[in-house]
């Protein structure tokens, strides 16, 4: 892989969960809620469909 | 007694990413973990937290309320775009990957909050590509299947 920014790489930084403390800023612990998303599908491209395989040609009887 | 609520509809945020120009085809990678963005599957978090790897009892799904832990996203648009302007200024321009910019589905357990969300699943929904070239967004196209354009 390319080297990346040393600013911008988490690996290098060492970012961690809970005690990083560091995170992207969306707002303080107090302003958040969880909430539940189930959707009836996953929003994830279907999967390509499987190469049409031609029939074998069967061979005529004489 | 209180509920957690529930929605069917996926929430879509704002993320960035860096683009890694591999052999195999573009990969998207997170900004802070350089985490890979697999192709045509869904992005789950996990809590690195050391402690939780050492301390099993320690550990929990993430996100959750009150931690750091989820894949992370932002509610507006300008918000992502002037952190994509701040974190690629950031480095040296000699070895600056490309940088995807765009929307994100999210679902599963969420967190929501003022300025964006931490959700446990994700999966890119549409991209705007900088400092890329045609290729590069065809091989987004393909591999995952989402909208691409170069800025």
């Amino acid at each position: 892989m390319s080297k990346l920014p040393a600013r911008v790489d988490g690996l290098r930084s060492g970012r961690t969960c809970t005690s990083m403390g560091r995170g992207l800023d969306i707002g303080k612990p107090d302003t958040e809620r969880e909430i539940e998303v189930l959707p009836v599908e996953e929003p994830l491209p279907a999967p390509a469909p499987a190469p049409v395989e031609e029939p074998a040609e069967q061979p005529i009887p004489a | 007694m209180s509920r957690t609520p529930t929605s069917i509809e996926p929430v879509l945020g704002w993320r960035i990413w860096h683009v890694d120009p591999t052999p195999g085809g573009p990969r998207l990678r997170s900004w802070a973990h350089s985490t890979e963005w697999p192709a045509g599957q869904k992005v789950e978090a996990h809590c690195r937290s050391i402690l939780g790897l050492a301390l099993p009892a320690w550990s929990h799904a993430a996100p959750r309320k009150g931690h750091a832990c989820g894949v992370y996203a932002l509610r507006d648009r300008a918000a992502a775009e002037t952190m994509l302007h701040e974190l690629g200024e950031a480095g040296p321009a000699f070895n600056r990957l490309p940088a995807a910019l765009g929307r994100v589905s999210l679902w599963g357990r969420v967190v929501e909050n003022v300025a964006g969300w931490r959700a446990q699943f994700a999966y890119p929904y549409d991209l705007v590509l900088f400092g890329a070239d045609d290729e590069i967004a065809a091989g987004l196209r393909r591999d995952y299947a989402v909208d691409v354009a170069l800025a």
